[in-house]
């Protein structure tokens, strides 16, 4: 038996490894999730309100969840301009997080420190505009969640009720300067890389069109706030209220990788080695542009039409396709901020709802996150203190799917042979919009 | 195999306590000696942090003794100290410091036999309780082992 | 001049405090001429041959706590291999969110075996108790924050990797360094070793909140009832760790209405920020009746959690010191 061990996955949140051995039988791949911030640990015992600044450590979005989460535990509708605050802000860190994503897929064959060069791409593309491009849309889109949050990455505005803040007079002339700017940047991008980066790109061959077949995508639906499990076909498996996701999902846990799976409770756990089992799920950008109906704004809804219609040629999902839903919702999201960053909304008598003496003792929140469906519960005694706290992360529930795409992609570099450096980061760049 | 001995420390209020402490010395009463006296200008003086050191430098138990109140030298420091102890109480408890291990007590100039009583009745209850030991001592083996160890 | 080689990595935390390196705006390129990145697992990629391949490395700046034996073994890898150590964010400086889960008991440890044919790989061992990168080993400098403000992170880069030299741009963070250290920036000298990028004071001084020494008879949580604008939130009676935290965020959470919770770790010459909290907490009570106080003191919670809410694995003395013998 001979393994291989492909350390330090770049771009991965947590500290990544993939381990493959390789025997008579073929190979195994496991993609290990080497260390992890126990947040359940963290948050035990803690007063409940401090959640949102404590979770935030799980990703910026987490913050508003958990403030959601709180809302409905104190049962605290937020008022109008406190909603639009927290949307602005969520709206902001979308953006940020699929630049961010795109510019790593334009670094990927070069330092981000060096003048960018791009490998045989379209009619003399200066790549480096791109880059700078793309640097300039998250720059802002990080501007404007540092306004709308209090401070970049660890946000710490929203509040059980609202927001603990309001905005000021150069706040307002400051977002929408940003809001149209980052459209502007957003649609030039999605041009950009569907022509110059996607089409012929600077990633390996053959690795945008390599093929998985997906598990179930998970998402909510924003018409009718349920959540929806749809499968490969884009038929309806599944349709629930989001106060059963802890029910309707669990997480499974394997000795080899401190990242639990999350899988579909009434299936039950059936391990992701079939490929075609059904009790696996994935969400994220891929996820909720597939399930279509979401995307309101025009030039996002144009996009969309088009990513479908290369989606309707092959069942399976593609790095490629990832890649595209990332642009989709990137152009969506600046067109959204574009709508709301308006002075009218963000104004108003009050930010925050005094939550009423009587709260329950459970509060449940679920959100779209820039990576994937997002959810948290919180039990907690009389004094507010957390007794339980469960947390649906979206590492968790992509972690089988890029389980079955680190495993595709050793599969194709032991076909073509590749140098483990390739097959690295072939690896890396397959991974890199999943997670 | 020997007795624990428990390190105490006395935070003794310099027109008080620590007068009552000599009374009881000169009283000939008898005293057990696991006691170290830090003769203090006032109760309200000994800041929640004289503590804490107090206990991170050792001691298995932490005395703060003043004036009772209305008798304080400096009209109010007693109060003070009172007002500090209650939620540096709550604190080292959440610590892993047990609730018996700090006490605040009035002791007057006057008070010789109460003060003797009060140490030979604390010392007991620590030496039942055991030598105080951080949570963080608790923890496996006290962390990862350096990696030359686990080579 | 010779290029400093520069390593960043992050142990168990999250990765906030890269992206605080990477999202320097633009500037981070401008950083070219001073540096070489040799290490940069996160964003270049690079593998743990690269490493072992470096004789020796200038700068390093990591972040995040020590949570498994892997992180220990980099952190110690990367220690000896480097000149400057930079601890950057409240995981490496204090522990950070991570270090809270020294309150609880340690989980069971995951059994550390060879691995065998046809058995999956093991995972690295985890730590029964979470520590800072400076519990580890010793650091050189510490950037606190959680993460990060740009302009000290961006102070200490610059200085550290221009050996000095480079002092016309970090002005603009100077002047929320205390003054020797703004002084030694400015005048192209390294800032001593053990020098946190950071004030003196605490977050106090500089809060935009208005102080009036009022008193209160009840503490309040943040869902309670709406706070005055622009008053100090601790006279309103919310626990803000403003007046035992290093000053240099410049109260970034207490002007958006958030109470400091402390990732700048405690202000120069206190000794323990819960016991600092503690005596600065119970001064406010309106009482003089024991009872009452006791009352007063019973609706606080979480003592622990919140006034040691980044750096329980550091700078709690009960602990995180070795007890003296």
């Amino acid at each position: 038996m001979q393994s291989t061990m492909l350390q330090t996955l770049r771009w991965s949140e947590q500290p990544t490894r993939i381990a493959v051995s390789v025997s008579a039988g073929g190979a195994e791949t496991y993609l290990q999730v080497t260390s992890r911030v126990d947040v359940e640990r963290v948050c035990l015992g803690r007063p409940v309100e401090e959640l949102p600044r404590i979770t935030s450590l799980l990703s910026p979005a987490h913050h508003l969840v958990s403030a959601m989460a709180l809302d409905n535990l104190f049962k605290a509708a937020p008022p109008e301009p406190a909603l639009h605050i927290r949307d602005a802000l969520l709206h902001a860190l979308f953006a940020a997080h699929h630049a961010r994503k795109l510019y790593f897929l334009l670094c990927s064959r070069d330092n981000p420190f060096r003048e960018f060069r791009l490998r045989a791409a379209g009619p003399r593309v200066a790549c480096h505009e791109l880059l700078t491009e793309t640097m300039s849309c998250l720059g802002l889109a990080q501007e404007a969640a540092a306004i709308l949050g209090g401070r970049p990455d660890h946000p710490l505005s929203a509040v059980a009720g609202g927001v603990g803040m309001s905005l000021k007079q150069v706040h307002y002339e400051r977002l929408t300067d940003i809001a149209q700017s980052c459209r502007v940047l957003a649609v030039k991008m999605a041009h950009d890389f569907s022509e110059h980066v996607l089409n012929d790109g600077p990633t390996h061959d053959g690795l945008l069109q390599m093929e998985i077949r997906p598990p179930h995508a998970l998402t909510l639906a924003q018409e009718s706030g349920e959540v929806v499990v749809r499968d490969a076909h884009g038929q309806d498996v599944d349709r629930f209220a989001p106060e059963r996701i802890f029910e309707k999902v669990s997480l499974h846990r394997e000795a080899w990788t401190y990242e639990p799976f999350a899988y579909l409770a009434e299936t039950g756990w059936k391990g992701f080695d079939a490929e075609a089992s059904d009790s696996l799920f994935f969400v994220g950008p891929l996820s909720r542009v597939c399930g279509g109906g979401a995307i309101s704004t025009p030039r996002a809804e144009e996009l969309q039409g088009q990513l479908t219609e290369i989606l309707a040629a092959s069942p399976g999902i593609t790095v490629e396709a990832a890649f595209r839903a990332l642009l989709v919702e990137l152009v969506a999201a600046t067109e959204r901020m574009e709508t709301i960053y308006r002075q009218e909304n963000f104004v108003g008598p009050s930010f925050r709802t005094v939550p009423s003496v009587e709260r329950g003792n459970v509060g449940i929140a679920v959100l779209e996150s820039p990576g994937g469906f997002i959810a948290h519960r919180y039990h907690v005694d009389d004094r507010a203190i957390v007794q339980k706290i469960e947390v649906l992360d979206a590492a968790a529930e992509n972690n089988a799917l890029c389980c079955l795409v680190a495993r595709k992609a050793v599969e194709e570099a032991m076909a073509r042979n590749l140098r483990p450096a390739q097959t690295r980061s072939m690896i890396e760049t397959s991974l890199l919009p999943f997670r | 195999m020997n007795r624990f001995e428990p390190k105490i420390v006395a935070f003794l209020c310099n027109w008080c306590s620590y007068v009552a402490a000599d009374a009881a010395g000169v009283a000939r009463l008898t005293q057990r000696p696991n006691v170290r006296v830090i003769r203090v200008f006032c109760s309200g003086m000994v800041d929640p942090s004289y503590v804490v050191k107090a206990f991170a430098s050792g001691a298995d138990a932490v005395l703060v003794a003043g004036c009772h109140p209305g008798d304080c030298h400096y009209i109010a420091g007693n109060i003070k100290a009172m007002r500090r102890s209650h939620l540096l109480s709550k604190l080292l408890q959440e610590l892993g410091v047990e609730k018996e291990r700090f006490r605040l007590e009035w002791i007057a100039a006057s008070e010789g036999p109460r003060y003797a009583r009060i140490m030979n009745e604390l010392i007991e209850q620590i030496r039942e309780l055991g030598p105080f030991v951080p949570a963080s001592r608790n923890a496996p083996k006290g962390g990862v082992p350096s990696c030359a160890e686990a080579l | 001049m010779r290029r400093s080689t520069l390593a960043v990595f992050t142990g168990t935390g999250c990765r906030a405090c890269e992206h605080a390196i990477l999202d320097i705006h633009h500037q981070v390129a401008s950083l070219t001429p001073a540096a070489e990145i040799a290490f940069w697992p996160f964003v270049m990629g690079h593998q743990w041959e690269d490493l072992e391949r470096l004789s020796h490395l200038d700068v390093c700046v990591i972040a995040g706590a020590v949570c498994t034996e892997d992180d220990r073994h980099a952190v110690e890898t990367l220690r000896g291999k480097s000149h400057i150590m930079i601890a950057c964010g409240a995981c490496a400086a204090f522990g950070g969110l991570p270090g809270l889960a020294n309150l609880r008991p340690a989980v069971e440890e995951h059994a550390a075996s060879a691995p065998k044919e046809d058995e999956p790989p093991s995972l690295p061992r985890l730590a029964g108790r979470v520590s800072a990168v400076s519990g580890v080993v010793e650091v050189d400098y510490v950037v606190p924050g959680c993460p990060p403000t740009q302009g000290l992170l961006w102070a200490a880069l610059q200085t550290v990797l221009g050996r000095g030299e480079a002092t016309s741009r970090v002005s603009f963070a100077c002047g929320r360094l205390p003054e020797s250290l703004a002084l030694a920036l400015t005048a192209g000298v390294l800032p001593r070793k053990g020098t946190t990028f950071g004030g003196e004071k605490a977050v106090c001084a500089s809060c935009s909140r208005v102080k009036e020494e009022k008193k209160f008879s009840a503490p309040y949580r943040p869902f309670e009832p709406a706070q005055d604008t622009g008053r100090c939130l601790l006279e309103q009676g919310l626990v803000c760790q403003g007046l035992a935290t290093r000053e240099g965020c410049g109260g970034l959470c207490t002007a958006v209405g958030a109470p400091c919770r402390g990732c700048f770790g405690k202000a120069t010459d206190i000794y323990d920020a819960g016991a600092k909290m503690v005596s600065a907490i119970s001064s406010t009570f309106d009482t003089t009746d024991g009872k009452e106080a006791r009352a007063i003191a019973d609706k606080f919670v979480d003592l622990a959690g919140t006034f040691y809410r980044y750096t329980l694995a550091e700078q709690c003395v009960l602990l995180s010191r070795d007890r003296k013998e």
